[in-house]
């Protein structure tokens, strides 16, 4: 991911991408930009809960069920953190 | 020859929640007369063997039982087997037939095999009349897969005797208004989602509702589910459990009476959230192996506080310790061994490992307890090498015989590492051979066509030597010590 890349996708681009990497065990430069449910075969049901799981110790708060299914892509994920309080 | 049956005559119905459709009691025993009559045409008898290669749906279970009717045995396999697995599967059984239900398609079946793909829901009903089902009671009745589909599988086989035993002392632990209607969120091809969820119920009389596979989305609508079917009873693993409390607000009323929680190690804490979640106090810590059939002890919150590694008395049959000096004692600590009558018969086509397994009539079951003076069981450790992903068990000697297939792996060594979640992930250590290059997500997906997806490894270290014991064997934990530390450096 190039940094003029990653300003198109928002400023929590690259942090959304680490803690997904960190979610599915794998390295940050293994995930493409069109990382999501059904398209990445390792985001299955235990590692989203992972992720969910890194999410809340990065923000220090716990996530509510709308937020846990609105997860659903990398780009979702850098959104939701660009958003959050 | 005495038999061992069961009844169909009183059997509940079976709702696939995730494909919204119901099969009545009748409408199933209508479907096991259709099938059984395919069934008798092909010459499917006793002695004979069946491969279901579907799971997890109504016709599933017609299926089983028109099986059962001609006294035959039941191979249930997992319906995620790579066509390549199924294929192994079929060379290793010699089956008279295979039922593949809607997975047809996808599977390159022999010529010469005997292939039935009526799974469709029956034209009619039937009314209740002798509907006794079942064989000889040492006759083979079903075989589950533990391991080995790749390779050399192994298959636990239970005789007719042995599944009718279990269900019985179910039915004695789980009372006929508990087992009422019960949700079933596990996979139908292992004892566990099978015998413990989905037989105990409907040969109770009860209704079983089917809602395996759900993923997160799943997990998150529970509370709700367990209001609007008014469920009584269900059973899972603590993975399941972990997302389900984290996804799902409460129920917004108690309706169930007992949950289950096994196939895996469950936290005291776990139990106790689950208590405060679901309402009911009766929360059961569940010790439940292939080849004892399913549960095979448990204790409820209600009977002793929860503490981490706590299951509670046997459910019929004795449990007892192996000491380091190879002696058993009824109580104190070391390896437990089982004496249930819900014992498997033997490992198919497997001698060595089935007189590894059972010793003077005694299950060795691989992992380390006590037994107290009241019979309760505490797991402490483990012996064996099994992985155990979110319940469903890993094999990682099968993991390592894939791997080495590669043309580039010298050597594999698979073992777990601890999980938040899953409570442990399948990792592996690999040595590439001189100059190659390649990397875990390349191996990976390599493994994906050729393994079911709960053995494929999610962590991968490369080493160029795979260490030894000083005496040039294979340690695991060895070997696990030795990966986390190229992390930690």
């Amino acid at each position: 991911m190039t940094e003029t890349a990653s300003l198109q996708h928002g400023i929590h681009w690259q942090t959304a991408r680490q803690l997904l990497a960190s979610a599915l065990q794998v390295e940050p430069p293994q995930l493409d930009a069109e990382a999501a449910i059904g398209r990445t075969e390792r985001w299955d049901s235990l590692a989203h809960m992972r992720l969910v799981l890194v999410l809340e110790e990065h923000l220090g708060r716990t996530l509510t069920t709308e937020e846990m299914l609105a997860l659903e892509s990398l780009a979702d994920i850098a959104a939701f953190l660009d958003g959050a309080p | 020859m005495e038999r061992a049956v069961f009844d169909l005559a009183r059997i509940g119905e079976v709702s696939d929640l995730a494909r919204a459709c119901k099969w009545s009691a009748a409408e199933l025993r209508g479907a096991v007369v259709e099938r059984l009559a395919t069934l008798e045409k092909a010459g499917v008898g006793p002695a004979s063997r069946v491969i279901i290669a579907h799971g997890g749906t109504p016709a599933f279970f017609a299926d089983l039982f028109a099986v059962w009717a001609v006294g035959a045995c039941a191979a249930c396999v997992n319906p995620d087997l790579t066509p390549g697995e199924i294929a192994n599967v079929i060379t290793f059984t010699e089956p008279d037939a295979v039922l593949p239900g809607d997975r047809t398609g996808d599977l390159a079946l022999p010529d010469d095999i005997c292939v039935i793909e009526d799974a469709a829901k029956p034209n009619k009903g039937l009314d209740p009349g002798t509907w006794r089902i079942g064989g000889a009671v040492a006759a083979p009745a079903l075989m589950l897969f533990t391991s080995g589909t790749t390779g050399d599988p192994k298959a636990v086989v239970h005789s007719f005797g042995s599944i009718r035993s279990r269900i019985n002392y179910n039915h004695k632990f789980i009372d006929g208004a508990t087992l009422r209607r019960t949700l079933c969120v596990l996979p139908s091809h292992f004892g566990h989602g099978l015998i413990g969820n989905c037989l105990t119920p409907l040969f109770a009389g009860g209704d079983v509702f089917l809602a395996a596979g759900g993923g997160l989305a799943g997990a998150a609508r529970l509370g709700a589910q367990l209001v609007e079917h008014d469920i009584t009873f269900m059973s899972s693993v603590p993975a399941f459990w972990k997302v389900a409390l984290k996804a799902s607000p409460p129920p917004s009323r108690d309706t169930v009476r007992q949950i289950n929680i096994g196939s895996a190690p469950v936290a005291a804490d776990l139990v106790r959230a689950v208590a405060d979640w679901s309402g009911t106090d009766d929360v059961r810590n569940m010790y439940g192996i292939t080849e004892t059939a399913n549960w095979i002890a448990g204790g409820s919150a209600r009977d002793r506080p929860p503490e981490d590694g706590l299951i509670g008395p046997m459910w019929g049959g004795d449990a007892a310790v192996c000491l380091s000096d190879g002696s058993r004692a009824k109580t104190g600590e070391g390896e437990i061994v089982l004496r249930p009558p819900s014992l498997m018969t033997h490992y198919f086509r497997r001698p060595d490992l089935t007189a590894h397994a059972i010793r003077d009539g005694w299950y060795h079951t691989g992992d380390t307890g006590t037994v107290d003076a009241q019979g309760w069981i505490r797991l402490t450790g483990r012996i064996k090498n099994e992985i155990n992903r979110g319940g469903m068990k890993v094999s990682p000697e099968e993991v390592d015989a894939l791997l080495e297939r590669h043309p580039l792996v010298v050597e594999a060594c698979a073992f777990g590492l601890p999980d938040a979640v899953a409570g442990e992930i399948v990792a592996v250590a690999v040595q590439i051979a001189g100059e190659g290059t390649i990397d875990g997500e390349q191996l990976r997906s390599w493994c994906m066509g050729r393994i079911r997806r709960e053995c494929v490894p999610e962590r991968w270290f490369f080493l160029t030597d795979i260490p030894k014991t000083d005496r040039g064997k294979l340690n695991r934990d060895i070997v696990r010590q030795a990966c986390l530390k190229t992390v930690a450096t």
